[in-house]
């Protein structure tokens, strides 16, 4: 255990300082600042347009749009830093080198999912920062700072977890993980998750986490979505310890498939065929 | 140190290894065999990387597949070319040794000197992509030997050298022999591997077709069918020598090329050899070339393959 998180350590500030290029720090740049470039370009719209309702809607609206976006960003982030942990390696041909380690393959595993997840929350913070910044700086935000730790808070938690099961895809696919990754965020997070009132929406990482938001943050939906007809369609929320517990429950299941995987699975390289 | 009991590995319908059954105590050994003989499959059901279709695989007395610490008491050195492009060699190094569970710092004096034995002490601190071939083989073996294991097993690793590469090479990994630790050379290049004098294992078609040592593989070579090439010095010689060989020694085939060159065919080289200069000497003929189409490796394995077969009874122990 202790040779697996020392390598997991090793592994991740390799790959974190190996990936300090101008071109990987360029695509997280772009994505931490995608969000608040969307919402000042919202807020400079509405200011020109000098429409009041507008304005309000952009305030009402301002939450929901903040954690939207930077979801997108955060996700992006995890599938592109998590999914490729074994195909990269045996692209780069260096999956040999690892393999013939004592505990390599675990350590490798483990490292890059560490690294997956402080890439994604560093851009996801970032991008929250400057979300919030812009809107309390254009319309006075009430309680800004505790609306940035809570947001945070569902993003630590949101970056922990799509790592751990995109890390997990990685080990399952190798040649196309970013795909069947992508197909699983689409269909259950996307699709089944917004099913109301199904029991299987439940078992989605969204609708724990989209309760663990309301809990933390409050009601982040637009006023105008009333949170009693909300709770009509997606029913009462367990208490906040049992979301928080499912999903780090999901990220422990996630890392033991896939530490599991990693270490009982042929990873045939052309060079051995 | 290594067994292998009617071992055979298929990548689906291919076979990579087939029924092989091998018992290598500690000591130097040569795996030679053609591009896509199995070498770097028996190397991975060695090392635990793959694991058998049938058969059995026991490095160090257990199950490589399943007791992934056996891993400590082993270097490897892949044939791949692998590519971390913006690490220095000294970080690479640095991090392999850390996955041996080693910490920092111990890690980094390991690597240190790993790089100063592979004399790449001075380039350690730059970028792998400005390394040469030649300084990136050493790299990777300066890997394989960082963590002080018992058994070192490369593949390929002369791949690339430049000719000083290559005898720095073989003097280091004599060095590693003469200290009593366990080496296991994979190569395609028979001269390369004879430099270590180690106990040759030979396979070919995921088969061990022979085993032996030097000496007794190079005794295979002389009379295996070999292919050379003669060139006169004046054109009429080349016609009046080809006469008096065929004459004197058992030629397959002879075809001329021009008239002052031909290629034979024979399966007594070795008296050719012999023979030939006085042959010469006597009917004052003088030659300008002559050379061998074959590389050692190639007749060599042509040579088992038959012997495989049961189209040639001499042989080594097999």
């Amino acid at each position: 255990m202790k040779r697996w998180l020392n390598g997991a350590l090793a592994t991740c500030s390799f790959e974190l300082r190996r990936s300090f290029t101008v071109q990987r720090t360029a695509v997280s740049l772009v994505l931490a600042l995608f969000p608040p470039a969307i919402m000042l370009i919202l807020i400079l719209a509405t200011r020109l347009s000098r429409d009041f309702q507008a304005q309000t809607a952009i305030l009402d609206f301002s939450q929901l749009l903040i954690i939207f976006l930077v979801a997108l960003v955060c996700l992006l982030t995890t599938l592109l830093w998590a999914t490729p942990n074994v195909y990269s390696e045996m692209e780069g041909k260096t999956w040999g080198f690892i393999a013939s380690r004592p505990g390599g393959r675990v350590s490798v595993f483990l490292g890059k999912f560490l690294a997956s997840f402080l890439v994604s929350f560093g851009v996801s913070v970032v991008a929250i920062s400057l979300c919030i910044f812009l809107v309390d700086r254009s319309y006075s935000m009430p309680d800004a700072q505790r609306l940035w730790l809570s947001i945070c808070g569902v993003f630590l938690l949101g970056c922990l977890v799509y790592s751990a099961v995109f890390s997990m895809f990685g080990t399952l696919f190798i040649k196309r993980s970013m795909v069947f990754a992508a197909g699983y965020l689409f269909g259950s997070d996307v699709i089944l998750a917004s099913i109301p009132g199904a029991l299987i929406s439940k078992l989605t990482i969204r609708y724990h986490l989209q309760e663990i938001g309301i809990a933390w943050i409050g009601w982040f939906l637009p006023a105008s979505y009333n949170e009693a007809d909300f709770r009509l369609f997606y029913g009462e929320p367990l208490p906040t310890w049992i979301h928080l517990a499912i999903l780090l429950g999901i990220t422990a299941a996630a890392l033991a498939l896939g530490g599991w995987t990693i270490v009982n699975r042929e990873y045939i390289t052309k060079d051995d065929a | 140190m290594i067994e292998l009991k009617n071992t055979t590995k298929l990548y689906k319908t291919v076979i990579g290894i087939n029924d092989l059954n091998l018992s290598l105590g500690p000591g130097t050994y040569g795996l030679l065999g053609p591009n896509g003989s199995g070498k770097t499959t028996l190397i991975n059901l060695i090392l635990g990387q793959l694991r058998p279709t049938i058969g059995s695989v026991r490095l160090f007395g257990e199950n490589p597949w399943r007791k992934s610490e056996l891993l400590h008491r082993v270097g490897l050195c892949p044939a791949v070319e692998m590519s971390y492009p913006r690490v220095s060699g000294l970080q690479w190094v640095t991090y392999m040794v850390q996955l041996h569970g080693f910490g920092y710092s111990e890690s980094v004096r390991k690597a240190k000197k790993a790089l100063e034995t592979v004399k790449l002490s001075h380039a350690m601190n730059r970028p792998m992509r400005n390394y040469s071939l030649g300084m990136r083989q050493r790299a990777k073996l300066a890997q394989a030997i960082a963590h002080e294991p018992e058994l070192l097993i490369l593949d390929e690793p002369f791949n690339g050298l430049d000719p000083v590469g290559r005898y720095d090479m073989s003097e280091l990994l004599k060095a590693w022999a003469e200290q009593g630790r366990s080496l296991i050379l994979a190569s395609h290049i028979l001269h390369e591997v004879e430099a270590v004098n180690p106990l040759f294992l030979l396979i070919s078609g995921g088969r061990l077709l022979a085993s032996g040592s030097p000496q007794e593989v190079r005794s295979i070579l002389p009379d295996s069918p070999y292919t050379l090439t003669i060139r006169t010095a004046e054109p009429d010689q080349a016609k009046r020598l080809a006469g008096l060989m065929i004459g004197q020694f058992e030629i397959e085939s002879i075809e001329f090329k021009s008239n002052n060159c031909f290629i034979f065919s024979t399966p007594t080289a070795s008296k050719i050899f012999s023979r030939l200069p006085e042959l010469l000497k006597e009917n004052e003929i003088s030659i300008t070339e002559m050379s061998s189409e074959d590389d050692s490796l190639k007749t060599l394995f042509s040579t088992l393959v038959k012997m495989h077969r049961g189209e040639m009874n001499r042989g080594v122990s097999s």
